[in-house]
């Protein structure tokens, strides 16, 4: 096991980044390169008798350590759901009424036990460490149930005949009791404070206080980079503050890696990146997809006095986004439009001023060319559709 | 539990290393995934493969099941559920006879023609991605006329299964109690699905919060139930699985996470299934092989001929109906599904089974190398003038004006920016020719402007009718490389103004002869700029400056001249 914890660490740090690089510009690809990272890790402790459960948590850890693991995580996350749904379920459909029921007043003292146990040494532990009384109470209340973890490790020691299934049952009742109560618990967390504030006022003192996690607020999202949008992030940074990109190309999350501006590898329709790049508390939420889905989700879950730009490929669907709520949606071509026209017009006017006119213009594009300040291959892989010429 | 993790290990770690040695060429995975299958089916117990297979069948169908929207079908089909029928019978028919004169029994020469009429949506979407993405005209019908085959097949998979469960029925006489009885009951668990989709869906979203994962495994247990039901009442599980992806609506505020939970599914399943059934192949024999070519030749040579003819018949240009058929010449996932029930069923032998895996692994494969190269493929044919036979019966190409074309613009597309620059030249007083291959845009030009011509700039044909010598300039609204070279080829003194979607390819084109190169973005990016600029630094009320843009939006469209976006009224405002 020594040798695989040892192998996943040296594959972390240098193995795995790149595999990921050149498996970051294909969805499919990606994915199955993480999965299959996994099953090595699985098949391989299988094959020298050890736990598979242990080998599969050093994959998922040297996986961590990739830059691109947030994506991940997403993406494996319905097939984890699917997993959980059956092995939950088999547990209990291993377990019959009467195992389950068999300890039930051990079980119900040992999950009052646990809970108020847990509460009381977390509720200690975030104290000692000078948080505010809140802050410990919320923590350790949030705390109070068994985790999925002990049914594994029962489930693994039934199979491996240590303990018998009325003890699986034992477990598996408290984690009922547990989760469910908890549920509630947590749900109601800050009013219980509320009417038991006096209780852990006592624990207050002056040099309590708690540390704040980077958080984003008032901040800018920019959905995907393409060339209408990456010249603006200056302007965005000036006026606004912090910027986080969100953006499904890794030659983005490549090329930002030491700039000011936040790059968050990934697909805008995960909930969790989205929460992550703080969308809800953004005042502005820049989006250079033309995905109707995307700006939508853009919009509605922007905060109310956010700025919202988006991007359309026509008419009818710039339309709609105003009707959603966007203040602002622009249409690359119909700005394009108006540069060609005067363009034209010069050209059937004064043609010898238009070739003057496009000089310049080409001088213009090689700066930008060479400035590497555009994007220059695959750009867009936000994009899956684009309604255009 | 743990007999499967070593094939499934064989599986991932497989199709990882094999993909990502590929990844640069640019090969559909399907066709991977089976080669990974022949290579490591030693190491699969075949019990727990067909195990494994059916679960993916499941998966692989329901989620296309999801991505159906009936509301939308009569949209999407028009013309492509001709071409789809049209390939569908004469291919079908034609290997079907093919397969009877190679002595096959009937049932096992209809599995033989399903295969070779079917192509698969899932190689063909991913080579025809760009062409989808870019809107072009061959890219919209490749995926429509999939779409519509695809539902073909979940027909015949409906009535070819009907016959697998109850094989007695056929050696008893009774073949039509045999088959209407599950085809009934296959319509009976559509219906069901239909219900639920239109009157109880919802009511379980909202049921779910806003749990992704709940919504999830809400729609997962459908399936599941679904799969119950197809079981109890003897129908193949693949109509249990379209049925319970047609009881799930895409039309709720959640089903973004929906999708991509569906995304992550569908590509761990198509992993299992495909490497799977590429393992149940053992090494072939010459029976095999010989069946296979037989196969392969109808899907590789007959199916595009039918294709392009019917498509040009239909009144598209030669050039988009060869770039079509050349997305379309591979075996379809469908017909494999289709091949593995009929195998389990006992209904075609091992040796068919095999044909079919080896043609569609080979035909998959030689469907990148024909649409990498489908250029140089439809050039090379429309050379030798064999196109010149087939035309259109009910299209006109083009009015002619009455005097010959002299110093005009060739204006090449007709979407937003076409119809700008032809608006501005006319309103120059400048003689505009129209070129356009896609027939909605053709119609909408031609409803402005006498000059068109129908067909793809690319083709001689077209490129005749012009007159591009005597013009003054030349306008290419669009970005395909292709096309681009293919103008700065032709002799000419007009002016040539090209567009391109990446700055280093316009500076290219621009050193090698164009007068200028547009590249929309970097046009767009510096107004885009300036209005952004203005938001932030506004102190109106944000509802304020939504009003203020929308105006604007209409300003600017009709300021660059563009026509077709904007309701009647804008149209007659260009009349």
């Amino acid at each position: 096991m020594g040798a695989i914890g040892v192998f996943s660490y040296i594959a972390a740090r240098y193995l795995l980044p790149w595999l990921f690089r050149q498996a970051a510009g294909d969805r499919e690809t990606f994915f199955i390169l993480g999965i299959a990272w996994a099953f090595l890790f699985i098949f391989a402790s299988e094959e020298l008798n050890l736990s598979i459960e242990v080998g599969a948590f050093l994959a998922g850890l040297s996986l961590a350590q990739v830059q691109y693991t947030s994506e991940l995580t997403e993406r494996v996350r319905p097939i984890t759901d699917l997993f959980m749904m059956v092995f939950f379920s088999s547990i209990g459909l291993r377990i019959a009424a009467d195992e389950l029921l068999l300890y039930w007043q051990e079980a119900v003292i040992a999950s009052a036990v646990l809970m108020i146990g847990n509460f009381a040494i977390m509720f200690f532990l975030i104290n000692y460490e000078d948080f505010t009384p809140e802050t410990s109470f919320l923590g350790s209340i949030n705390m109070v149930q068994v985790s999925e973890f002990s049914l594994v490790v029962g489930a693994l020691a039934v199979s491996q005949g240590f303990v018998g299934e009325p003890i699986l049952g034992y477990l598996s009742l408290m984690a009922i009791l547990t989760m469910s109560l908890s549920t509630y618990l947590i749900k109601y967390n800050h009013q219980i404070y509320d009417r038991t504030k006096p209780i852990w006022d006592r624990f207050d003192s002056p040099d309590k206080k708690d540390v704040e996690l980077k958080m984003y607020d008032n901040h800018a999202v920019v959905i995907g980079l393409d060339e209408v949008t990456k010249p603006v992030l200056p302007a965005l940074k000036d006026r606004v503050g912090d910027v986080v990109i969100v953006d499904r190309n890794p030659q983005t999350a490549d090329e930002f890696a030491d700039s000011e501006y936040d790059v968050i590898y990934g697909d805008f329709k995960h909930s969790e990146l989205r929460k992550e790049a703080g969308l809800k508390r953004a005042a502005v939420v820049l989006s250079s997809s033309v995905q109707s889905e995307i700006n939508q989700i853009a919009i509605r879950e922007a905060n109310d006095d956010a700025i919202v730009i988006v991007e359309a490929g026509t008419v009818d669907q710039a339309l709609d986004r105003y009707e959603e709520g966007a203040h602002y949606v622009t249409i690359p071509t119909v700005l394009t439009g108006l540069k060609i026209r005067a363009y034209l017009e010069e050209y059937f006017t004064d043609r010898e001023g238009f070739f003057e006119t496009v000089r310049e213009d080409v001088k213009r594009l090689q700066a930008a060319n060479e400035s590497g300040s555009y994007l220059t291959d695959g750009g867009k892989v936000t994009e899956e559709v684009n309604t255009d010429e | 539990m743990s007999e499967l993790i070593a094939p499934l290990a064989f599986v991932f770690i497989g199709s990882a290393i094999l993909l990502l040695l590929v990844s640069r060429i640019g090969l559909p995975a399907v066709p991977l995934y089976i080669v990974v299958g022949l290579a490591i089916g030693e190491f699969i117990p075949p019990g727990l493969t067909l195990e494994l297979a059916q679960l993916g069948i499941a998966f692989l169908v329901f989620v296309f099941g999801v991505n159906v929207e009936p509301e939308r079908f009569f949209s999407v089909a028009r013309d492509s559920e001709y071409v789809a029928a049209a390939q569908l019978f004469i291919v079908g028919g034609a290997t079907f006879a093919v397969g009877f004169l190679l002595a096959l029994e009937p049932v096992s020469a209809a599995f033989f023609a399903t295969a070779a009429s079917l192509s698969s949506s899932l190689v063909g979407r991913k080579l025809a991605k760009t062409d989808i993405r870019e809107n072009l005209i061959h890219g919209r019908l490749t995926e429509s006329i999939h779409f519509v085959q695809d539902l073909f097949a979940i027909g015949i998979i409906l009535v070819l299964s009907s016959a697998v469960f109850i094989p007695e029925a056929a050696t008893t006489g009774t073949v039509l109690d045999g088959v209407a009885l599950p085809l009934g009951y296959g319509v009976m668990i559509l219906g069901v699905a239909l219900a639920i989709r239109v009157y109880l869906f919802d009511f379980l979203v909202s049921l779910s919060g806003d749990s992704d994962e709940l919504i999830m495994l809400t729609s997962i247990a459908l399936l599941i139930s679904f799969l119950a039901l197809s079981e109890f009442v003897g129908v193949s599980i693949a109509v249990g699985a379209f049925a319970a992806g047609l009881a799930i609506t895409r039309d709720f505020d959640a089903n973004l996470s929906l999708q991509s939970a569906l995304e992550s599914i569908e590509t761990f399943f198509t992993a299992i299934f495909f490497v799977t059934l590429g393992s149940l192949v053992a090494i072939p024999n010459v029976d095999v092989v010989a069946l296979a070519i037989a196969l392969g030749v109808s899907i590789v040579i007959l199916k595009p001929v039918v294709t392009i003819v019917v498509l040009i018949r239909e009144g598209y240009d030669a050039r988009t109906a060869c770039l079509t058929s050349f997305s379309l010449d591979q075996v379809s996932e469908f017909s494999l599904i289709l091949a593995i029930s009929g195998l389990l069923a006992g209904q075609i032998t091992q040796q068919l089974f095999e044909v079919i895996i080896l043609a569609s692994a080979v035909t998959m494969i030689t469907s990148t190398i024909t649409y990498q190269y489908d250029d140089r493929i439809y050039r090379a044919f429309a050379r030798t003038g064999v196109f010149d036979r087939v035309n259109a019966p009910n299209i006109e190409h083009g009015i002619e004006t009455a005097k010959p074309l002299e110093d005009h613009v060739i204006v090449i597309g007709y979407g937003k920016l076409g119809s700008g620059v032809t608006a501005v030249c006319r309103d120059n007083e400048t003689t505009v020719v129209i070129v356009e291959s896609d027939p909605d845009r053709y119609e909408l030009a031609r409803d402005f402007h006498d000059t068109c011509v129908f067909g793809d700039a690319m083709s001689e044909q077209t490129w005749e009718r012009l007159n591009p010598s005597a013009a003054k300039a030349i306008i290419s609204t669009s970005s395909q490389r292709g096309l681009s070279s293919y103008l700065l080829s032709k002799e000419t003194d007009a002016d040539l103004i090209l567009r391109a979607d990446r700055i280093p390819e316009a500076i290219e084109l621009h050193n090698q002869g164009a007068a200028y190169v547009t590249v929309p973005d970097f046009l767009a990016s510096e107004q885009f700029g300036e209005t952004i600029s203005r938001l932030l630094e506004a102190d109106a009320e944000p509802t304020a400056l939504r009003e203020e843009n929308r105006r604007l939006l209409r300003e600017q469209v009709s300021d660059a001249r563009i026509v077709g976006q904007f309701p009647v009224d804008y149209l007659e405002y260009h009349r």
